[in-house]
């Protein structure tokens, strides 16, 4: 399992199409994805619980990926929340 | 028969009626045997599956088309139909109870909206119908139903719906289908805005339609005026037919003269701005041949940092990045202009009962120079360029705009120091919207580089209604003559000192409205950007002796109504090519 800790720092959070991008990457592999905050965590293929997350800007959070692809798929999460969700 | 609605999308258009079922199915409800359980949920699975593809391949056929923001609605929706909370929702049902796919799949989508709708995110909870679409989608998948909603024809078609959902309006997109028309939406709605951007005419909120349409053979769509005619006679399908070929004529003279200006047919030069909320829109504005943007609305970098302020690096690289994409043209920054709005008091600060009449723009920034001078630094920092003009929203006396000049003079005085280029002479002016303002501009005339006369404003102002007052809106006349009176003053005051004056308030977007403007002597109009082929081509189309007359005309008159008759029979030819 590979875990690493990130912070939200797009303008607007995990709001609905951040969060849209987010579960249609995690949904691309094979592993498990799992988003946490300190509240809770979410399964990151699951709009759902993303979105309860309600992670807003500058939200830490925490990912936990398992499975066979779970380097390719860490690095691409990583990716995508690093670069804001190419919002800015 | 003539049926009335709301026009969202310009054209004309004839074509078969091709009227779509309501989408309200009937659910059946049975108990599936527990040895066919299994079966039962990979029957929902594959339903779901072919949902997806559906809406990808919506996607696929509007790629290209429109706006990328719009495209990300597909993604959403394809999104929430792979959600495992959904998938597992419906399959325990079925496993457990033996509910059947159809009644399992509703359970869950219906859990699944209230969740959405609770999760505080806006996006979903404006778009509970949108979802409400989705479910339908999978319903009538699991029927093993017709899926394509129109099939292709080498006939016209003319597509009538109670409502569309935007994904239903991807599908529409195929060569055959003419127009749509709805009997429910609003001219914001997404369907509204792929409809203008494929450039198919529609009408929506037309009442009776659905129950009109099913007996309909032939349709007539008026995207204009907002009219379908059902069963046209020979005569009307005549008419409509010589009006579609103008109208495509005019588009198309109005296209090809985009990029050229405003020029009166005697040769008087009127600039053509537009007004932005958004970077996005930008696009938008340089394609129909803005020469700048006449009002950018500082509001929204507000509102997406809240509860943060933006800091003074936000307002310079944004600012930067909008003088950068329109250079040489100018770009016009209203400095912050908000309270009375309800979000943000929770930004600044709470309001009292009248917020309009209270402590909003220039009234809030002055008593907060920190927030002030935090965006007139960064307009600075983005004026090095020399294409920067900065504008300050509700000035009512003169000592208020000597106040905004003086911050904007320590600024200056601040960065020269520290060394940070920008335009010494970057011009500052104000939005005249304060009855008291307009009606004494020429004591603002030494302490301004511009006017700009924000019409929404000044007409609540002027005729004392609340905009957002359903029950008063019939008062908000902009052919008031008070409302013209005033505009008159203001671009007399300016006159004598060739100071430039602009609207940028909803009456410059009016292609009916801005001849009367340029004739009252207003110099600029600034608008959203859609409007300004039509406001253009306008200008183009008559002479500014004609809009002096207009103009000279409509002062002297005592009502609005009669403003409107003078426009009427003055304007009768400049309209749409008729």
């Amino acid at each position: 399992m590979t875990r690493k800790e990130l912070v939200i720092s797009n303008r607007l959070g995990l709001h609905a199409r951040a969060a849209a991008k987010l579960v249609q990457a995690a949904s691309r592999f094979h592993a498990q994805v799992i988003i946490s905050t300190h509240q809770m965590s979410a399964d990151a293929k699951s709009i759902l619980g993303v979105l309860t997350l309600a992670a807003s800007k500058d939200t830490p959070v925490v990912l936990e990926v398992d499975g066979p692809d779970e380097a390719a798929a860490m690095k691409e999460i990583e990716g995508l929340i690093t670069s804001r969700f190419g919002e800015e | 028969m003539i049926l009335k609605g709301t026009p969202v999308s310009p054209g004309f258009a004839t074509g078969s009626a091709r009227a779509l079922a309501a989408r309200k199915l009937a659910i059946p409800r049975y108990t599936v045997p527990e040895g066919e359980r299994e079966a039962e949920a990979g029957r929902l699975k594959l339903a779901i599956d072919a949902t997806v593809n559906e809406l990808e391949g919506a996607k696929e056929a509007l790629r290209e088309k429109v706006e990328p923001s719009l495209l990300e609605l597909f993604d959403a929706y394809v999104v929430i139909l792979k959600d495992p909370t959904l998938a597992k929702t419906a399959r325990a049902q079925i496993a457990g109870e033996g509910t059947n796919a159809e009644q399992a799949l509703a359970k869950a989508i219906k859990a699944m909206t209230a969740a959405l709708i609770a999760s505080q995110d806006s996006y979903f909870q404006e778009k509970a119908s949108d979802l409400e679409d989705l479910h339908s989608r999978v319903q009538r998948h699991l029927r093993g139903g017709q899926q394509e909603l129109v099939a292709p024809s080498a006939e016209p078609q003319v597509i009538l719906a109670d409502n569309l959902t935007p994904s239903e309006t991807g599908h529409l997109h195929q060569a055959s289908v003419v127009a749509f028309a709805t009997e429910h939406g609003a001219r914001t709605s997404h369907t509204a805005i792929i409809a203008r951007s494929l450039g198919i005419p529609a009408v929506v909120g037309v009442a009776g339609l659905m129950a009109a349409a099913s007996a309909a053979q032939r349709v007539i769509v008026d995207g204009v005026e907002g009219t379908v005619i059902l069963d046209p006679t020979p005569e009307e399908e005549a008419d409509y037919a010589g009006r579609a070929e103008a109208y495509r004529d005019y588009r198309h003279k109005i296209k090809a003269g985009a990029l050229k200006e405003a020029r009166t047919i005697d040769g008087h030069v009127i600039r053509t701005r537009a007004n932005i909320d958004l970077e996005n829109e930008l696009r938008g504005a340089i394609e129909s041949g803005a020469e700048g943007v006449g009002l950018y609305r500082s509001e929204f970098l507000y509102l997406e940092r809240s509860p943060e302020l933006p800091t003074e690096e936000d307002h310079a690289a944004i600012y930067g990045r909008i003088g950068e994409a329109l250079f040489p043209h100018r770009v016009t920054i209203r400095t912050l202009d908000l309270g009375g709005e309800k979000y943000f008091h929770e930004v600044l600060e709470p309001e009292g009962q009248n917020p309009v009449l209270g402590v909003r723009a220039v009234r809030f920034t002055l008593r907060h120079p920190e927030i002030f001078k935090t965006q007139l630094r960064g307009l600075l920092r983005a004026s090095a360029r020399k294409n920067i003009a900065i504008m300050f929203p509700l000035i009512t006396t003169v000592d208020e705009l000597k106040a905004c000049r003086a911050l904007l003079d320590e600024c200056k005085a601040e960065l020269k120091a520290e060394g940070v280029p920008f335009d010494n002479k970057v011009p500052a002016g104000i939005m005249v919207e304060v009855p008291s303002c307009a009606l004494t501009a020429e004591a603002f005339v030494p302490y301004a580089d511009f006017f700009s006369i924000g019409t929404n404003d000044l007409i609540q102002y002027l005729m004392a209604i609340d905009r957002n007052n359903e029950s008063v809106a019939a008062l908000y006349d902009p052919m008031n003559p008070a409302v013209l009176r005033c505009i008159s003053h203001v671009c007399e005051s300016a006159r004598a000192k060739e100071m430039p004056v602009a609207v940028c308030g909803e009456m410059a977007s009016d292609p009916l409205m801005a001849p009367l403007l340029v004739g009252l002597g207003v110099t600029e109009l600034s608008m959203a950007p859609e409007a300004l082929l039509d406001v253009k081509a306008a200008v183009r189309g008559i002479s500014y002796e004609k809009c002096r007359r207009m103009a000279r005309h409509a002062l002297k008159a005592g009502t609005g109504a009669e403003v409107a008759e003078i426009l009427k029979s003055h304007s009768r030819t400049a309209r749409h090519g008729r």
